[in-house]
């Protein structure tokens, strides 16, 4: 990793085809190395708001605002720009893995074109024979087991939680200073998620990644991310350190948000003491 | 006492393929909350579907009441369909679009002749709506004007509207945001114990959520595989599990750093 930009965005607003405003404007930041939660619910904007930094709005979706990473401008950035930021500078791990995943393709020949590209843009010229390697470590860094096996398995092959493990495989290839993480566990088992939370974090850590930790639920922003920022209807709410937040909420939603965490956790306290609810 | 529902010695299994249920045995008490806990493939689903009558074990019986439930009679299975009633995970796909909230609760009174009778089909759902908290006038409004934790409280109260002893609900809050959540736990907790001079009924909660259950359940039942691997009162199970799995799960559930 050469530099390790951070993240400032500002007045970011994003817009549907007919105009009407989806999100924002809203504003957070955060230095490189750093790790933020992205807090809210269905419809909060969390994840449009990842798209529009990635530049994979859908279609008809326009942004206005400031999106800088590493000093670059990727508001209006063109196509080609966007391409090399992809991946490069910051990639994305997706709620589910079936659908970042080419359901067609072999998961080696998925992870080895990002490797191939990256290599490319260092101005190396990779052989075979050294990709396929390459592959391999790669699968091996983030814990699947028999690499070799994983590499040539569809997506459909192999379970939930390895296939996130491979998406996370092909998201750090181009190895990105900022990997964003859109929920990138809500579909998995409790017992895989709690797995891959490791994962993450330990290769967030080891590689001195930023990280943007998109996610609905507070007890899981919690184990990764100590300062979150609150969307609510597209706006910011409240931002701050996670402990601050959940000690002392100041807005209205974010109460309701910690009041309703907090029951269940206490419920589980409870049982988990064997206390009577 | 008799146990409401029981599931004793369930085996389930597809053709030359491996059990999907193993000898899976677990009782509901009469007013007694139980989850299911178990992971995907533990065979939840397999099992609910087997609870509501909609798949025949391969071996084992329901019974209900103590009366051994057969799914192929159609006789009982109306009898068990007044008693057993469910709600599904996703109130987006479990409601009628183009039926009105009216339509969706007068279904089951009428289809599981409990009442055709226009003033006692009323009756009952007003007395349903007004259990799940709702506003007795959405009858002729339809479900796509109301938000993910409403439409649950109607799917809710469709299904009390017959005045079923059990309640099967599969993961009913799972879909929804949460702090919608905790709102439709308390009001399962309530339906249970009882509200309104409604009588309570039995909640039979399949989940992956141990706060949940924690939060609703009296008992619960581990399942892994397709196999039960602990039961027993949810604070003895939660609070000493004996088995690794049921230990594993706990441990991986994510809390909340404590705050001083």
């Amino acid at each position: 990793m050469s530099e390790n930009p951070g993240l400032i965005v500002r007045d970011l607003e994003i817009f549907s085809a007919d105009g009407q405003t989806l999100v924002g404007p809203v504003s957070f930041d955060f230095n490189p190395g750093q790790r933020l939660g992205l807090i809210g619910e269905s419809g909060s904007g969390k994840s449009l708001a990842a798209l529009a930094i990635i530049g994979l709005l859908p279609d008809g979706l326009s942004s206005r605002g400031s999106i800088e990473l590493g000093g670059r401008q990727l508001v209006g950035a063109p196509e080609r720009i966007m391409n090399t930021v992809r991946g490069t500078d910051v990639a994305v791990v997706f709620q589910e893995p079936l659908t970042a995943l080419d359901p067609l393709m072999r998961i080696g020949k998925q992870l080895a074109e990002p490797l191939r590209r990256r290599a490319a843009a260092d101005g190396e010229r990779l052989t075979r024979q050294q990709l396929r390697l390459l592959v391999r470590e790669r699968l091996a860094d983030v814990r699947l087991p028999d690499p070799d096996a994983i590499a040539l398995a569809f997506p459909h092959q192999i379970s939930g939680g390895q296939r996130q493990r491979a998406a996370l495989a092909i998201a750090l290839s181009g190895r990105p200073s900022l990997l964003i993480a859109d929920e990138p566990t809500t579909a998995l088992d409790v017992t895989v998620q709690s797995e891959i939370l490791d994962l993450l974090d330990r290769l967030v850590d080891e590689r001195g990644m930023s990280l943007l930790f998109i996610s609905h639920d507070l007890a899981v922003v919690a184990r990764i991310a100590p300062r979150v920022v609150v969307l609510q209807k597209g706006l910011v709410v409240e931002e701050g350190m996670l402990a601050d937040v959940l000690a002392n909420p100041r807005h209205a939603y974010t109460h309701e948000l910690v009041d309703s965490a907090r029951s269940l956790d206490n419920a589980l306290d409870d049982a988990l003491n064997g206390r009577d609810a | 006492m008799t146990p409401v529902l029981e599931a004793r010695n369930i085996h389930f299994g597809y053709r030359r393929n491996q059990e999907v249920l193993t000898d899976v045995s677990f009782a509901v008490e009469e007013g007694s909350n139980v989850g299911l806990v178990g992971e995907s493939g533990a065979g939840k689903t397999t099992l609910l579907r087997i609870l509501l009558g909609l798949a025949i074990p391969s071996a084992g019986q329901v019974f209900s009441d103590g009366m051994p439930f057969d799914a192929r009679d159609r006789k009982q299975l109306r009898a068990y369909r007044r008693m057993t009633q469910t709600v599904f995970q996703d109130p987006y796909s479990s409601l009628d679009p183009r039926q009105t909230i009216g339509q969706i609760l007068a279904e089951p009174l009428r289809s599981l002749g409990i009442t055709t009778n226009a003033t006692e089909i009323r009756q009952h759902m007003a007395e349903s709506l007004r259990a799940v908290g709702l506003p007795t006038d959405i009858t002729k409004r339809y479900p796509a004007e109301f938000s993910g934790g409403q439409r649950q409280r109607i799917a809710i109260a469709r299904a009390i509207a017959p005045n079923p002893r059990v309640l099967l609900a599969d993961e009913p809050v799972s879909a929804l945001d949460v702090s919608t959540r905790i709102k439709v736990i308390d009001l399962l907790a309530e339906l249970g114990r009882g509200v309104d001079g409604r009588t309570g009924m039995s909640v039979v909660l399949v989940t992956h959520d141990l706060g949940v259950v924690a939060a609703l359940c009296d008992r619960v039942v581990i399942l892994e595989n397709g196999r039960v691997v602990e039961q027993g009162d949810t604070r003895s199970v939660m609070g000493l599990p004996q088995n690794g799995y049921t230990k594993r799960l706990l441990a991986s559930v994510p809390r909340l750093p404590v705050v001083p």
